[in-house]
Formats: structure tokens, sequence, C-alpha cells
């Protein structure tokens, strides 16, 4: 999913397309988790905390209106996995007495860890994005060589390709892929 | 004096490159601050993709781990 189009996603969503939901929940499950592991749930929990904040999103999808000036996304999207998450970590705790839930975020140096997170996040969504700003065999020699490590010999064999073509490749990508980051990390 | 470009600058890091020229390289590189900060930058950007393979293995990892869309069954 290209993080640029990630408003007319939601707009997708309101109107109910299936598909656009299916892009939504690969996007964003792997972050879920992710903070789940960070508000220490254990991984029966971090499933249950996936499913029903992508309920609790559903339900309030129909409502939601994409609209900067209101707020980030990001922001509203953290505060339903962290109520959720402070919901389920009650039950497993038992506790009568209500548990605050900016205390415990903010005791556990939570707020650092979410930004963490997201910045990781949207640099997933910057190298999916990539795939579609170069022609398929420079990305195949960027990923074939900077991302899985294999030699720039091998590759370049592999690919047909000359040895500094697969430098080429690489800083070809490299460039496109620190303008990409750039371009989401301004509009977030 | 000729410049060495992002591609050679990146290959003589990585050691990739004929013995002749590296050192011919080594040599240019003592003088020449132009191409010193042209390395030092493909330094930072490969700190950059290093950053972005660790990212991408968590995501992996944690991708791999999510069981069936349960919630798609809400959907209508």
């Amino acid at each position: 999913m290209a993080f640029t189009t990630r408003k007319s996603l939601l707009s997708k969503i309101k109107q109910g397309d299936e598909i656009s939901w299916e892009e939504f929940y690969a996007s964003y499950r792997p972050l879920i988790m992710l903070r789940a592991g960070d508000l220490g749930l254990k991984q029966t929990e971090k499933e249950d905390l996936v499913q029903i904040v992508m309920a609790e999103f559903f339900k309030g999808s129909r409502d939601f209106q994409y609209d900067r000036s209101r707020g980030r996304f990001r922001d509203y999207l953290k505060t339903i996995i962290n109520n959720q998450a402070v919901s389920i970590l009650r039950k497993r705790k038992n506790l009568e007495v209500g548990l605050d839930d900016r205390e415990f975020i903010l005791a556990n140096g939570l707020e650092q860890a979410w930004d963490d997170e997201w910045q990781g996040h949207l640099m997933n969504m910057a190298m999916d994005e990539l795939k579609n700003c170069v022609e398929p065999v420079t990305y195949q020699a960027f990923y074939l060589y900077a991302m899985q490590g294999q030699k720039s010999g091998e590759v370049a064999e592999f690919l047909n390709m000359s040895v500094n073509s697969i430098y080429v490749a690489k800083n070809r990508c490299l460039e496109q892929l620190k303008k990409i980051i750039a371009d989401v990390s301004e509009s977030d | 004096m000729r410049h060495y470009t992002t591609e050679e600058l990146d290959r003589y890091r990585n050691g990739d490159m004929n013995m002749l020229i590296r050192i011919s390289c080594a040599g240019h590189l003592k003088q020449c601050s132009t191409c010193r900060n042209l390395l030092e930058t493909v330094k930072q950007d490969d700190q950059l993709l290093e950053k972005v393979r660790n990212n991408l293995a968590r995501f992996k990892a944690v991708s791999d781990e999510i069981p069936e869309n349960k919630a798609a069954h809400h959907t209508s």
C-alpha cells in the first residue's frame, strides 16, 4: 500500500470495500503486534489485540473522517491500540480498581516505543512503495544485494548484469527510498 | 582532478575493486575532500540500509506470527 494513498484507502474502507479492508489489515497488523509486545502482552493476547483493534477500527470506520486538521491518524490508531491493550492487561491482572492508562504508558517509557514502532512501520511501507518507483530488475538487484546481503558478483551473475550495474541499482533505489521516507514522514 | 562516483566509492568501501584501482582511490582520497565527504555519505547510507534491513526482518517475523484475518468475516 502506497503511503500517499492512505486517505483513499480509508475512504474505500468507509464505503465497505473488502479488498481495501484486507490491504489495511495486512499493512497495520505487524505494527499492532509489535506494539502489543512493547506493552507486555503474551502471544495469544497479541493475537486477540489484533482482532479487537481491527474490529474496533472497523466499527468506527464508517464514521471516521480522515481530516488532518483534527489530528493524526497515527494518534487515533495509537489510542485504540493502547486502550484495548490495557483492557486485556486489566483482565489478566483482574484489577477492580482502575489502572490509569496514560500513567501506565508513560511510566513504562512506552510513548517513545510507539514513535519507534511507527517509524518502523513507515519504513516498511516505504520499501513497499519503492517497488512501484523503479524497474523490477533494479529493485531485484537492490533487494538481493542490499537487503539480503548477497555478494555483488553473485547477484550480477544471477541477473545477467555487470557488478557496476548492481551498485548503480543499489544507489538508485537508495535515493528513491530516502525520498519516499522523507515524503511519508512529512505527511504523517 | 577526476572525482570518484558514488558507485566507485561504494565499491572501494566494500573492497569490491581491482587492487590497483583501490590503491589509486586511496591515494586520491587523501588529497580530495569532495570525495572524502562523498565517502562519508556512502557510509551513512549503509547505516540507513542496515536500519531498513533490520526493520524489514522485524516486521516479517511478526507477520509470520499472525493468524488468518478473522475480522474480515465481520465486514458484512
